[in-house]
């Protein structure tokens, strides 16, 4: 099974040729822990491959099908987690040195039920120390497999490179800012931020509690609803956790999107890049020709205050988190220091502030979602950048400098941060290449709970393009 | 609601911290930033808002997946 196989196959193309007795879960996990092997010491995606637990589950699964028990879509699908979820008896660092000997006692709940939907754990996905700041100082840069040089993006940044590079089928992302589809459009993938407590974070290590959510980040949007379907439901052990019905994700992508309602809000739309912003254009025609009806919508609280907000909440919660290793504070890399001391800093008032705009905000996306049914938007303002630039852009941002570049931009907007703070699903899904070959992407957001019709109209949209056809050029 | 330097300095040292000056100097600046982007919606006209983590309680049951 050649690279170029592995990187064309889907879960729900691989799981009914399983099925069908075509391909074994063994020779499928076999040939992802080569791929790995061959690859990985260039794009460093994994902190931790489980080669004999994946190929002893691999042989159970195998049996499993072969004795007519097979469980579902995702039985015997290799795939990996960032590694902040906790899986019982695995090394799980957090991308930090304070955690690199660190051994979780339990697995998360994502874990348990990908599990008992017959998947196969292969790895644990490098990411950005604490899923925050911009670098991981122990384990070192993971590279984009579309251009080595480049930023795969964070903080879920191993898990969006593997997924790209064909190297395992999906992976467990984390988001409080847009860290699962950040990485998801620099590599050219689709990542799912669902909507908060639909999946649970039980046994995720927390950013921002408030603001966290755990989503699936794979190759294709119906791969993407095969997942969903497995994590997705109420978990007591999760007080975020949501008690509502959990749909046929898969069985909603129907591909008809006439007469659908698509939003595009301005403030979301007017900072992006030229070359990012063409490629959104061009998207917005493609949903047109499929029949929905576009309209632009203004979202202007959101525009001017969700970047303040969105930090003062996220800082002021991390610090607590962190509270107990605040002594350790100076093992963590700069830009996460420098987040946990804002937090330690910002009084209650200012906090609360945050969480009364941060309604405003949600009311305001309300309003824009009962005169039409999607908002469209870039997911970053511009395709990934270089990682020496990524690096010295972070080396810059922890450093103080007079009215700094960080303190301006802390209060500015980003395209994935409102939905974090409002909870509602949001999806990233391939859009097409800067002129040098850099992986764009597309965001579709929704209302809370209707993660189906996102992922519905990204499908959509997915098939009447040819970016999920395309992927890297991986050379050894 | 501005920080000086001095007050952040001794915030984070009641933390238990022993910031730099070049930490200190920093945290202030990004501090102020954002509570001035905060101050510019008026507190009048958040009157009747209450912040976003008031949320209905939810009733602790046994996971009917895990």
């Amino acid at each position: 099974m050649s690279i170029s196989d592995l990187m064309s196959m889907t879960i729900a193309e691989t799981g009914a040729a399983m099925r069908a007795g075509q391909i074994s879960p063994t020779e499928l996990t076999q040939a992802c822990l080569d791929h790995i092997g061959r690859y990985d010491s260039q794009i460093n995606s994994f902190l931790t491959v489980l080669t004999k637990e994946a190929l002893d589950r691999a042989k159970r699964a195998e049996a499993e099908i072969a004795s007519g028990n097979a469980q579902g879509p995702f039985h015997g699908i290799p795939y990996a987690v960032k590694d902040i979820y906790n899986t019982k008896g695995i090394r799980t660092t957090i991308g930090s040195s304070v955690f690199q000997d660190n051994v979780a006692k339990y697995d998360s709940t994502a874990v348990v039920r990908l599990n008992a939907a017959g998947g196969i754990l292969i790895g644990k996905n490098h990411c950005l120390e604490f899923a925050s700041g911009n670098h991981n100082k122990l384990y070192g840069e993971v590279r984009n497999p579309w251009n080595l040089d480049h930023t795969p993006g964070g903080s879920s940044s191993g898990s969006g490179a593997s997924v790209a590079a064909g190297m395992v089928f999906g992976s467990m992302g984390s988001c409080t800012g847009g860290s699962i589809r950040g990485p998801a459009s620099h590599n050219s993938i689709v990542g799912l931020k669902p909507t908060y407590g639909l999946v649970s974070r039980f046994g995720v290590f927390p950013l921002s509690w408030s603001i966290d959510h755990a989503g699936p980040m794979t190759r294709t949007v119906e791969d993407c609803a095969i997942k969903l379907g497995a994590v997705a439901g109420y978990d007591a052990q999760d007080p975020s956790s949501a008690r509502v019905p959990i749909p046929d994700y898969q069985a909603a992508l129907d591909g008809n999107i006439r007469g659908l309602r698509v939003g595009v809000p301005r403030e979301l739309n007017e900072t992006a890049s030229p070359v990012v912003r063409d490629l959104i254009q061009r998207a917005i025609i493609v949903l047109q020709e499929l029949g929905a009806e576009i309209t632009e919508v203004s979202l202007p609280i959101t525009g001017e205050y969700t970047g303040a907000t969105g930090n003062i909440i996220t800082w002021s919660e991390m610090a607590q988190v962190h509270a107990p290793w605040l002594e350790q504070l100076d093992d963590y890399t700069p830009m996460v220091q420098q987040k946990v001391r804002l937090g330690l800093v910002s009084p209650a008032t200012m906090y609360h502030k945050a969480q009364q705009l941060r309604r405003l905000i949600q009311a305001e996306f309300t309003t824009a979602l009962q005169s039409v049914d999607v908002l469209v938007s870039p997911v970053q303002n511009t395709p990934p950048g270089p990682i020496q630039q990524a690096s010295i852009k972070g080396a810059e941002e922890a450093k103080p400098a007079g009215p700094s570049k960080a303190a301006r931009g802390a209060a500015d907007l980003s395209q994935t941060r409102p939905t974090n703070l409002t909870g509602q699903p949001a999806v990233s899904v391939p859009c097409g290449f800067s002129p040098e070959g850099l992986p764009v992407g597309l965001q579709i957001s929704g209302r809370v709970f209707e993660d189906a019709l996102v992922l519905k109209v990204a499908h959509a949209y997915e098939q009447a393009t040819e970016w999920h056809n395309m992927h890297p050029n991986l050379v050894v | 609601m501005s920080m000086s330097s001095e007050l952040v300095r001794t915030l984070l040292e009641r933390a238990g911290l022993k910031p730099t000056p070049e930490q200190v100097d920093t945290t202030a600046d990004i501090y102020n930033a954002l509570a001035d982007r905060l101050a510019q919606f008026p507190n009048a006209e958040l009157e009747n808002i209450e912040p976003h983590s008031i949320q209905p309680t939810r009733e602790p049951e046994k996971s009917d997946r895990a």
